[in-house]
């Protein structure tokens, strides 16, 4: 009897390629290929890179230009929604105070009176958001700025929408919470407003026999099958997110049209599910996928930063498909964002404001100083900020960095603000802007090395400079820190640390000037 | 008979009644042919990317479901669009709807069903049926010509680029120690199967280390006459290598589906560097998701693979 190894020998043929690595995503690599370059085995091995992007952008163009082959591809609408207490005002409503604080919060708590009235801002036909409106007047829009593209939209055969499919997503973690939220309230309160209510219930699965995401799948289909009921549920099927946001990637359905995002943060996971082109709910066909997201309009903050930061995010995807993608360009045309300032419809943004929003390098710096002083990711990494290089004595950095950390909300030292007198206030902004500078001027010094390398964002950038160890070692003598800890302070999904989008976008803005 | 499954049609045959070799959608119209029914590939996805719009896209409602899951005997048809005489302006060159009519052009006996518009129907004598495939073929046979049958259905012009993307730049380096495709490329642009098609020729096993979750669509892509998975799940290190073997004995490329999520004791490591001087290929498909936080466990993988 052969041993293993010879039996392998005699039943493979001798290696003539290089084993090779496939690692594909549709959405973000950065933090895979930012663990990979930590492991050291760019340094250990011969390794040849090879990186392929493409973009949604890129198949929207084709689209527009005519391309056969893109025929049933739709288009992916963002939108972004403030709201505030005279949209409460005109469905005769008073708005609750936690809707105007933290919508996670009130998903969690089951509170279900200030639930119903925030659902009510779409679900209500006397709303200024209902949702059927919003979805029809985004289609018109769409169909009139392309009535000169080659495509040749027919506007009847995409509006007046009857009947349509909400992707629902929430902040809810817990399973426990999940169905609760479901049972005891949402079944009641969507068929009440005509809408029949899906929600993936987990023993249902059990019940049902599943075993992997291909049931998950068929579990979603049938359900939206039984729901698919014009005479019960006249207006439509809401469909809410489950906890386990992985598998529901596998619940992708055409007949889904919005997708609805009611919590504080965005998962990039939940925008492609109302991305499937086919046959929608009443019969008509699928123009677009329409995400909404909604927050409270805050004093001095709206989604117009949301906005800048969505398109300067278009802009460094396009960058990373082809770096030689120009600021204002052709791929604008087929960016359609929707912006809905409270107590107004809602506006497509013009290829100029878009346009602006790119181009204006100033504001993108103010941006990246604008960065949340209770940024718990940034300000908790005291071991990496009094490494920085700033014109300050040690001791005087570590005071201050105590005090902007107490002003972190939870946590465990904090003390209210007014406690300190103006000149703290003063020393404290001036040492935040000092540390943000010193983080943000070294941008000056990556860039040459990335329009060399063709690197379009401050990630890949560091990346290829932590695998250098001379330009690290120049980067510690410059900055105090190393290219693995700005990394660091960058984040990640779940941390949000400096401005990355942002950053990105000055990179690229301070090249495309240079050349 | 073949299962039908939405990205699974590379080995389905096909008639083709072009003189052109290779799929265009510009000049070739594309229907199904499938238990008596001839219409579109409406809702499937891959369909949809090949540029098949002589395809309904109101398919009728129960047909994706169960397509996905049935076993059902299937052909493609392939037509040059000067061929088919157009009867009305269509919305999404919905080219099959217009050889409907013309074969009802052909034979008064056939006509519309009502109820499924991939369907027709002809009057006997005995009442009315709908029509069989092979009458299908029959008259798609006066009205085109013998149709050129083919196995192999073309990849689509953006799954092409990608394979070639990744043979090229292999050609470029096979001095290195390790090839890292990195592909982020969203989900509507055609990459679909991509991770299967675009394994090398001379690969003989395949690591797919998102095998877990996706158990079901990797091993609905596979040839039956060319690939075997190999499962891992609580199994031992000897009992994966009997199957690894016994699949190389029958000829098989191997797909040895692993996870990044479960605990990947030293035996799956063990067991990779086992194949280290042969051609072996690594797939982790949506990497953020699976793998990025056991990137130790990848480390300990390429190390053994590559020495």
């Amino acid at each position: 009897m052969l041993s293993i190894e010879n039996q392998i020998q005699s039943l493979f043929s001798p290696r003539v390629n290089p084993p090779i690595l496939s690692v594909t995503s549709g959405t973000k690599i950065d933090k895979f290929v930012h663990g990979f370059n930590m492991t050291g085995l760019h340094v250990k091995y011969n390794i040849s890179v090879r990186r392929d992007y493409k973009t949604q952008l890129t198949t929207e163009k084709m689209k527009l230009a005519g391309d056969p082959s893109m025929q049933h591809f739709i288009h992916k609408v963002p939108m972004f929604v403030d709201y505030d207490e005279n949209d409460f005002a005109l469905m005769g409503k008073t708005i609750p105070p936690s809707l105007m604080q933290d919508l996670d919060k009130t998903w969690n708590s089951l509170d279900y009176t200030s639930l119903e009235s925030l659902l009510d801002l779409f679900f209500l036909p006397t709303s200024p958001m209902y949702l059927k409106d919003a979805l029809n007047g985004v289609i018109c829009d769409v169909i009139n700025k392309y009535k000169n593209e080659q495509v040749g939209y027919v506007l009847n055969d995409y509006y007046k929408r009857e009947r349509f499919g909400t992707w629902l997503q929430t902040p809810v973690e817990s399973v426990d919470i999940y169905n609760r939220v479901c049972e005891e309230f949402l079944v009641d309160y969507f068929s009440r407003r005509g809408f029949g209510f899906l929600h993936v219930h987990s023993r249902a699965l059990r019940e049902d026999g599943f075993s992997g995401k291909a049931d998950l799948n068929k579990y979603f289909k049938s359900n939206f099958d039984i729901l698919d009921n014009p005479l019960k549920y006249p207006n439509g099927i809401v469909a809410m997110s489950p906890p386990w946001g992985f598998a529901s990637r596998s619940m992708t359905e055409s007949r889904l049209d919005v997708g609805l995002n009611l919590r504080n943060s965005v998962n990039s996971q939940d925008d492609d599910r109302i991305m499937s082109g086919g046959v929608t709910l009443d019969g008509k066909a699928k123009l677009l996928g329409l995400s909404i997201n909604a927050s409270f309009r805050k004093q001095t903050q709206d989604w117009s930063s949301q906005q800048t930061e969505h398109i300067r995010n278009l802009y460094n995807e396009q960058l990373k498909e082809d770096p030689k993608t120009p600021q204002i360009g052709p791929w604008l045309r087929g960016v359609n964002i929707y912006q809905r300032i409270a107590g107004s419809i809602p506006q497509l943004m013009s290829e100029q404001a878009l346009g602006d929003e790119l181009t204006d390098s100033e504001k993108a710096f103010r941006d990246m100083i604008n960065v949340d002083l209770a940024n718990k990711h940034i300000w908790g990494r005291t071991d990496i900020l009094l490494k920085l290089h700033i014109a300050k004595g040690n001791k005087k950095v570590e005071s201050l960095i105590d005090k902007i950390q107490k002003r972190v909300p939870g946590s465990k030292n904090t003390v209210p603000p007014t406690k300190q007198d103006k000149s703290d206030e003063n020393k404290v902004r001036d040492f935040y802007i000092q540390i943000l500078e010193s983080l943000f001027g070294f941008l000056v010094r990556m860039k040459g090395f990335a329009a060399e390398n063709n690197f379009v964002t401050v990630r890949d950038t560091l990346e290829a400079i932590s695998l250098d160890p001379i330009l690290n070692k120049s980067m510690i003598k410059d900055l105090g820190i190393s290219a693995e800890e700005y990394i660091i302070l960058l984040g990640d999904d779940e941390n949000k640390g400096l401005p990355e989008s942002t950053m990105n976008h000055l990179l690229n803005s301070m090249n495309a000037e240079a050349n | 008979m073949k299962t039908v499954k939405n990205r699974n049609f590379k080995d389905l045959p096909s008639f083709w009644w072009t003189n052109d070799q290779e799929w265009n959608p510009e000049k070739h119209a594309g229907f199904y042919i499938m238990n008596n029914k001839f219409g579109s590939t409406g809702g499937q996805a891959n369909a949809q990317e090949l540029g098949l719009f002589g395809c309904v896209v109101e398919t009728h409602k129960s047909y994706s479901k169960r397509s996905e899951f049935g076993t059902f005997d299937v052909y493609y048809g392939c037509v040059d669009i000067s061929k088919i005489k157009q009867t009305k302006k269509r919305k999404n060159k919905q080219y099959d709807k217009d050889v409907h009519e013309m074969i009802i052009d052909l034979d008064p006996k056939v006509k519309h069903d009502p109820a499924n518009a991939d369907c027709l129907l002809i009057k006997t004598d005995t009442g009315t049926r709908p029509l069989t495939t092979e009458e299908i073929l029959e008259y798609l046979t006066i009205l085109f010509g013998e149709g050129k049958k083919k196995n192999q259905f073309p990849a689509h012009t953006r799954q092409l680029e990608i394979i070639k993307g990744r043979r090229e730049f292999l050609e470029q380096n096979l001095e290195s120690d390790l090839i890292l495709n990195i592909e982020s490329i969203h989900t509507r642009f055609g990459k679909d199967k991509t991770n299967y098609l675009c394994i090398q020729p001379e690969t003989e096993i395949i690591f797919d280390c998102s095998a877990y979750f996706a158990t079901f669509q990797i091993t609905s892509e596979f040839d039956p006459d060319r690939d075997q998975a190999v499962e891992t799940r609580s199994r031992s290190k000897e009992e994966i290598l009997d199957d690894i073997i016994s699949a190389r004995h029958n000829g098989k490329r191997v797909w040895v589906l692993m996870s990044m999520f479960n605990d990947e004791d030293s035996d799956r490591i063990e067991l990779i560097s086992l194949f280290k001087n042969t051609n072996a290929e690594l797939i982790i498909d949506e990497v953020d998701y699976a793998a990025w936080s056991k990137i130790e466990i990848i480390k300990k993988v390429v190390e053994n693979v590559i020495n």
